[in-house]
């Protein structure tokens, strides 16, 4: 077998295999399929003719080859606009229109520079695929990826000057792919055993949420958020990592908690099914913005007298997730005191309560503490709102169900300890 | 025959070949000579700096995910760019090179390099590796050779690719190259360049491994009247100075028992007897001939580098080249002398000789000709009786220049054919 042969047997491998990884971690069956029918059909486009050596493989016509790519960028814009699924991450939209230009670009092979493109469009994809999903699946696709990868890349640099009409000297396959597998396999041994020192010695905890969602895979996470499609990230399940400190008291100031009760606080509301199983506020926004100082407490709804409020003061362990700027509270909060200065906003079809991100990040865990009245279930004064509506698709359901159960069970919201 | 930096001087053969290198012999201090330079160099290329941006973002990602995967891949990133280092670093470590030239070339073809690569590693292969000629104006090691006429106005540039070194193994690539006018071709050394493994970094090792070839005049075939005058001189013979087949008579010796009879020359032997009475061997004297000699031709080159153009000089050193070609195919003593470059190349016959005259001739410096008007003279050499001149002329044809007697047939370059005009660059 030639260079140019085995280059392109390999090549087409490590497209499949990186295609593989990605369709896998973002769990796009349909993807896989056309990716691996795509790589088989570059790798026949791309045999070398026995006949005539020296020729370069069967590509596609420029025309197609730039209409099919136009295509591709269109589908990625209208997936990451338009088309957008409020839960799909954008990680996944940009592998896809990795996938579908490293399908293109397996028929449009011209020079060495093609498939060192293609190569590196791969090594891409894969990294799309890791801040997708971090599955067993996946990781045994990437130890099959590696040696491929680190092949093709040799076997690219061996090959590249058959395109550029440059003079060569004969070789002699069989000793070189010989010798090839060596230095591959070397290389990989080597780059894993420095790669487990760097992982072994890299500082964990530095940095940890400083961007936010960045790098971070669909896989189950603990902590709270506004913005959550149920099955997109795993099973639902318990987990014992503590997301804020809480503390319950009354009006005198007793510790009204109890570590063998649940408390059920409300941040987010969220009234509207929707289906795949993604949840809405049916409410419009109308917030009202307060700007409150460190130790003032602020009305966020009628005064009642004390003696039947409850008073919850949290502190939240940062998250850096979407939805760490909610208030939480048990029931309908009474007034709030931040223990740093904050711009609340309130909105006042569902109470819930958000610090304002105009005014900047709160720094460090500010704790604050609301005082709810478990008591009033009155609905929140009408402002031109419109009714809180629950969706006909989800009445009936099993979560419906489930959350009825759960309500009816609990009781005022007294308990004790932290919420996970 | 060069070689860098320390290759031994074992015998290849010009053909690709991949042997075992043999084991180098020990070296006395005496014999020791100094190494050839070498000159190392690392570059990162583009995709090496996207690749470093790649990584950054790699590590940002799994500093703020605290994802291991992340981590994994954090350290995969840096440790291939480790492996890339240290892997094409090894791999040149013990790359050899050795050129030579396979044979002159004719200005307008082609010239053969041969480029032999040994690798002199016990373990590690080398892989895609190109090979190239360095210009002189790219020449580190010296300031003089950027002030060397480049062979860039000569040749074309040799690039050769080598795929594959075996450990302890050599592989000889062969190039050509377009010869673009006649000249001296001076080789000053041979970079080495190759992005293994991964195409991130150029590495680059220069040797300095000067060599000279000469690309020799592109032939013109003489005029169909020159061609006429060759064929009629070529017809006749001499006889030369020496004993031989031929049918003139050379000269007489003793009878020696065995001659033929018919060799005997009996009227010298009756006066001999004569005269002398008879020794041992009886008194006979035996009749020898002179062998047969080619007619001699003297191509006299008259350049005249004030009053005709380059172009026209050039015409006229390739017009003498092909005059001697067609003179000596038709079996002719050819000499040749050009006043003004002092060159003179008494006549012989043979295709070996036509070499001879074709690299003198290639070696002529225009710039560096003689104008006095005393070294532009009919050499003495040529002048000599029994000898055929023509005289090639640059330009207009200058009558007066040869022996007297119009013994020299005269060329002029002009009225040339067109075609091979175009063979002909200045």
């Amino acid at each position: 077998m030639s260079v140019t042969a085995r280059l392109n047997l390999v090549i087409c491998l490590t497209v499949a295999v990186g295609i593989f990884a990605f369709t896998i971690a973002d769990e796009s069956w349909g993807l896989l399929l056309l990716g691996m029918a795509g790589a088989f059909v570059g790798y026949i486009a791309g045999r070398p003719n026995p006949l005539a050596p020296e020729k370069r493989p069967w590509a596609l016509p420029r025309v197609a080859v730039n209409l099919l790519v136009f295509l591709a960028i269109v589908n990625a814009a209208l997936q990451a606009s338009v088309f957008r699924d409020g839960q799909r991450p954008l990680v996944s939209t940009l592998g896809a229109f990795l996938v579908h230009v490293q399908l293109i670009k397996l028929v449009d092979r011209r020079t060495a520079r093609d498939e060192a493109q293609l190569l590196g469009l791969s090594l891409f994809g894969v990294i799309a695929s890791i801040l997708t999903s971090n599955s067993l699946p996946l990781g045994v696709a990437l130890t099959a990826y590696m040696p491929l990868i680190v092949a093709s890349a040799m076997l690219t640099e061996i090959n590249s000057a058959s395109t550029t009409g440059v003079a060569h000297a004969p070789i002699s396959p069989r000793s070189l792919f010989s010798q090839l597998r060596r230095v591959v396999g070397a290389s990989v041994l080597v780059a894993c055993a420095l790669a487990a020192g760097v992982f072994v010695l890299t500082p964990r905890g530095i940095g940890n949420d400083l961007l936010g969602a960045l790098g971070k895979p669909l896989a189950p996470e603990v902590g709270f958020s506004d913005n959550a499609r149920l099955g997109n990230s795993g099973f639902l399940s318990v987990s014992q990592t503590p997301v804020m400190d809480l503390s319950l008291f009354d009006s005198d100031g007793r510790n009204a908690g109890d570590g063998t009760r649940a408390v059920y606080l409300r941040g987010a509301v969220r009234d509207l099914y929707l289906r795949r199983g993604q949840w809405m506020s049916s409410a419009e926004a109308s917030p009202v913005e307060f700007r409150i100082q460190a130790g003032q407490r602020e009305e966020v709804g009628p005064l009642m007298p004390e003696a039947g409020l409850l008073f919850q003061r949290i502190t939240p362990r940062a998250t850096g997730r979407d939805g760490d700027d909610y208030l939480f509270c048990a029931w309908r909060p009474v007034w709030v005191e931040p223990s740093v200065p904050m711009a609340l906003r309130v909105s006042e079809a569902d109470l819930t309560l958000r610090r304002s991100r105009n005014a900047g990040r709160t720094s460090g865990r500010g704790t604050y503490t609301v005082a709810s009245s478990p008591a009033d279930l009155t609905p929140p004064p009408e402002r031109g709102g419109s009714e809180p509506v629950v969706s006909n698709t989800f009445n009936g359901t099993r979560v419906a169900e489930l959350a009825r159960t759960i309500l009816a069970g609990s009781e005022s919201g007294a308990g004790g300890g932290a919420g996970g | 025959m060069p070689t860098a930096p320390h290759a031994a001087n074992d015998p290849l053969t010009a053909q690709s070949v991949a042997s075992a290198v043999p084991s180098e012999p020990r070296r006395t201090r005496a014999s020791r000579k100094p190494l050839a330079k070498v000159r190392r160099r690392y570059r990162l290329r583009f995709p090496a700096y996207i690749y470093m941006l790649v990584t950054v973002f790699i590590a940002i990602g799994a500093f703020n995910s605290q994802n291991n995967l992340l981590f994994w891949a954090f350290g995969l990133a840096l440790a291939a760019m480790v492996v890339s280092g240290v892997l094409s670093g090894t791999m040149l470590m013990g790359v050899e090179i050795e050129r030579r030239a396979l044979a002159d070339a004719r200005a307008g073809e082609k010239l053969s390099l041969a480029y032999t690569v040994r690798n002199r590693n016990r373990w590690v292969p080398a892989f895609a590796m190109r090979f190239e000629e360095i210009p002189p104006s790219r020449a580190w090691w010296s300031r003089k050779a950027s002030h060397i006429e480049a062979w860039t106005s000569y040749i074309d540039r040799p690039v050769v690719f080598v795929p594959h070194v075996g450990p302890r193994e050599a592989v000889t690539a062969r190039v050509e190259v377009a010869a673009r006018r006649r000249g001296r071709v001076r080789l000053l050394g041979v970079r080495l360049t190759s992005t293994f493994p991964f195409g991130l970094i150029r590495k680059t090792i220069e040797y300095q491994l000067p060599d000279e070839m000469v690309v020799t005049p592109a032939s013109i075939p003489p005029p169909a009247g020159a061609a006429d005058i060759l064929g009629r001189i070529g017809d006749a013979a001499i006889a030369s100075r020496r004993q031989g087949p031929g049918d003139e008579f050379f000269a007489l010796r003793e009878y020696i028992p065995g001659d033929s009879p018919g060799s005997i020359a009996w009227r010298a032997s009756a006066r001999r007897l004569h005269i002398v009475p008879p020794g041992p061997g009886m008194g006979l004297l035996v009749k020898q001939n002179a062998s047969p000699a080619p007619a001699r031709l003297w191509i006299v080159l008259r350049l005249a580098p004030n009053k005709a153009s380059a172009h026209e000089n050039e015409l006229a050193i390739s017009l003498s080249v092909g005059l001697a070609a067609r003179s000596l195919e038709r079996g002719l003593s050819v000499g040749i002398a050009v006043p003004r470059a002092g060159v003179t190349l008494r006549p012989m016959p043979g295709s070996g000789h036509l070499h001879a005259i074709a690299r003198e001739l290639g070696l002529l410096e225009l710039a560096g000709l003689n104008t006095h008007t005393e070294a532009g003279r009919f050499p003495a050499a040529a002048a000599a009786p029994g000898s055929i001149i023509i005289a090639v002329h640059a330009g207009a044809v200058d009558r007066t220049f040869g022996p007297g007697n119009d013994r020299a047939f005269h060329l002029s370059t002009a009225g040339l054919a067109s075609d091979a005009l175009a063979q002909v660059r200045a």
